[in-house]
């Protein structure tokens, strides 16, 4: 255990996880991704981070929408989504910043959702037009008003 | 911990199948391993009853013109569950455009075919029998992609729950609280009366134009007035190199009804156009994609062409050479004591109609060369369609679009958010987008009247935003 890990895992509870798999049944990862599978789930995300470093590497932490149904859930306390967010500044770094997992926003520059969710949401959406995918909540208005007013 | 570590099981085997019924029943392979709350909870399609008469359809209408940017929606929204009335946590957001002086509200559509509902892997949304589009808050995972994936960010994230306008289930608190009247709710149309009306005028006037007065639109004389087929005049004074002034007059009815109505012909009397629609109605919609015209025919000026080959064609042969195959006139005379059609001339009625099962009106865009007549007067006609840009809900709605049988309504300019404009010489005036329109944003105009301001603007980086989404979004409130 590094020490750039062990705070995180101490903040965020992740050594109460008991493997109940609680978080597993509410996570809409489940729905969105047909390989959905223990090493992507919240609690094996869980206990990867609770292996070591070679979660980073692996696409598991950028499939999380962050929406913090498994931290609800959760009886033992662990703060699942918590240590997702937490984790991906050092995947960040441990990738070298790798583009693919991060887009932004095409006007603004906020960052928007990572490239598997965004990936679901192209596979979900009916095949339309899904340039405004690439824009932030704020900018699309920002553009619907530019539009209309 | 250390037990953990002894056990690094493959995915496959850590979890075992759950539900392996459903699993393996399971429509995609990927799915094998467990089933998806979609096939559990499969979209309901609607029965025939309901497409023929389609639901309600509610939504809130914003007048941006009365609106103030007094926020009070925001509040009396923010505040009906009981909370403090915060503007963030409203459904509905005012965006005040302090340079311009206008505002705007984003509020939800209640779309048609709702992209949130798409998206969202919990299947929490749900487009109710009155066509409120919900959350079901016991299924949703507050996971924000209803956010992303609506184009206008409507759903909201709130203090980490996801909230979304239910439209109060019928009586909206913002509309109340709104003291200009700029919010209004519209329940939407139940009964679409120019569909009964126009399907009534068009068996009808098949009826008259083909059963009665066998060959009418061909040509037509009742005391003393003539009526003809402005293609056939035109094809008759180069064929025979003589101009009648009766027959030139003839021709001109109906292209003076274009220049007065538009194309009101082509969507309300052809006799063909009554037959293609009949097909676009009867034959099945799975037929669709392979039954189109071949890429290079789909050229709307192709009917121009058709037009002037016709014209040129009875010039040298010396006789009015399309209408030997013109499909209006073989309807047309095809029927009672004065038929003259022989089997040969029925061979372009079937596969043309059979085009209606992939584009609807393939005929009428492409080829016709009567309608291409009727567009030139048209396009410089007295009538147009406007479609508003105030009213007009854009891509969450595109009912006006899928309707729409000439095809004229740019699906694009929709999702963009833009008003699109009519080309009156393509339009049919069916009045389709009229009847369908829940919201009374496409209406008849004259041609000298304002009609969409909106013109297509390409992406530019918005200065407003510069601060980012959350200092955007807490600034707008």
């Amino acid at each position: 255990m590094d020490a750039e890990f062990g705070p995180i895992l101490a903040a965020r509870s992740a050594g109460l996880c008991v493997e109940c798999g609680k978080c597993v049944t509410v996570c809409p990862m489940a729905e969105m991704y047909p390989d959905f599978g223990w090493e992507t789930s919240p609690r094996g995300l869980v206990q990867l981070a609770l292996r070591g470093r070679e979660l980073l590497a692996g696409q598991g932490l950028w499939r999380c929408t962050q929406c913090e149904a498994c931290t609800r859930t959760c009886p033992a306390g662990v703060d699942c989504c918590g240590l997702v967010a937490d984790l991906r500044p050092l995947a960040r770094a441990e990738l070298g910043g790798e583009p693919a997992a991060e887009a932004v926003c095409a006007m603004c520059g906020a960052p928007l959702p990572p490239a598997p969710v965004l990936a679901y949401l192209r596979r979900a959406l009916p095949q339309v037009p899904l340039e405004y995918l690439d824009l932030c909540p704020a900018c699309r208005r920002e553009r619907y008003i530019r539009n209309n007013s | 911990m250390a037990s953990i570590q002894e056990s690094p099981t493959p995915a496959a085997q850590a979890v075992p199948p759950v539900l392996s019924k459903a699993g393996a029943a399971g429509a995609e392979p990927g799915h094998a391993r467990h089933a998806s709350l979609a096939s559990l909870r499969p979209a309901r399609k609607p029965g025939w009853l309901e497409r023929l008469f389609p639901p309600r359809r509610p939504t809130l209408v914003l007048d941006p013109a009365r609106c103030t940017g007094c926020g009070a929606c925001e509040m009396a929204c923010s505040a009906r569950d009981g909370g403090p009335a915060r503007p963030e946590a409203a459904r509905l957001q005012v965006l005040r455009d302090e340079g311009a002086g206008g505002n705007f509200a984003v509020f939800c559509q209640h779309c048609l075919d709702p992209l949130c509902l798409a998206a969202c892997p919990q299947q929490a949304i749900t487009r109710g029998k009155d066509g409120i589009v919900r959350i079901d808050s016991r299924l949703c995972a507050h996971c924000g992609l209803c956010v992303a994936a609506c184009p206008e960010a409507a759903p909201r994230r709130v203090d980490g729950r996801t909230v979304k306008c239910d439209l109060c289930d019928g009586e909206p608190l913002c509309v109340a609280a709104c003291p200009q009247g700029a919010l209004s709710f519209s329940p939407g149309k139940s009964v679409h009366w120019i569909k009964y009306l126009r399907w009534t005028v068009q068996t009808l006037a098949f009826l008259l134009l083909v059963v009665v007065l066998t060959g009418a639109v061909c040509s037509l004389r009742v005391a003393g007035w003539s009526l003809a087929c402005p293609l056939g005049v035109l094809q008759n004074v180069f064929s025979s190199k003589t101009i009648l002034l009766t027959s030139l007059a003839a021709g001109l009815v109906l292209l003076v009804l274009a220049l007065l109505a538009g194309r009101l012909f082509c969507g309300w009397l052809c006799p063909f156009g009554f037959l293609l629609d009949l097909a676009g109605t009867i034959l099945p919609r799975r037929l669709g994609e392979k039954l189109r015209l071949p890429e290079v025919m789909r050229n709307r000026l192709a009917k121009y062409g058709v037009a002037g080959a016709a014209v040129g064609v009875s010039g040298v042969v010396g006789y009015q050479a399309f209408c030997a195959v013109c499909p209006i006139g073989t309807v047309c005379r095809s029927y009672g004591f004065q038929s003259t059609v022989a089997g040969a001339e029925f061979s372009l009625i079937p596969a043309l109609a059979l085009l209606e099962a992939g584009e609807k009106r393939s005929w009428c865009r492409y080829l016709c060369p009567v309608g291409a007549l009727l567009g030139l007067c048209a396009k410089v006609g007295l009538l147009k369609i406007s479609i508003g840009a105030a009213r007009c809900k854009k891509f969450s709605c595109m009912r006006c679009a899928s309707v729409c049988p000439m095809g004229i309504i740019s699906e694009n300019d929709l999702r963009e958010g833009v008003s699109p404009r009519l080309d009156m010489a393509e339009c049919i005036g069916c009045l389709r987008c009229v009847d369908i329109c829940p919201h009374g944003a496409a209406v008849i105009r004259f041609a000298w009247q304002k009609s969409t301001p909106a013109e297509r603007r390409g992406p530019a980086p918005c200065g407003g935003c510069a601060a980012g989404p959350a200092g955007r979004e807490g600034g707008a409130a």
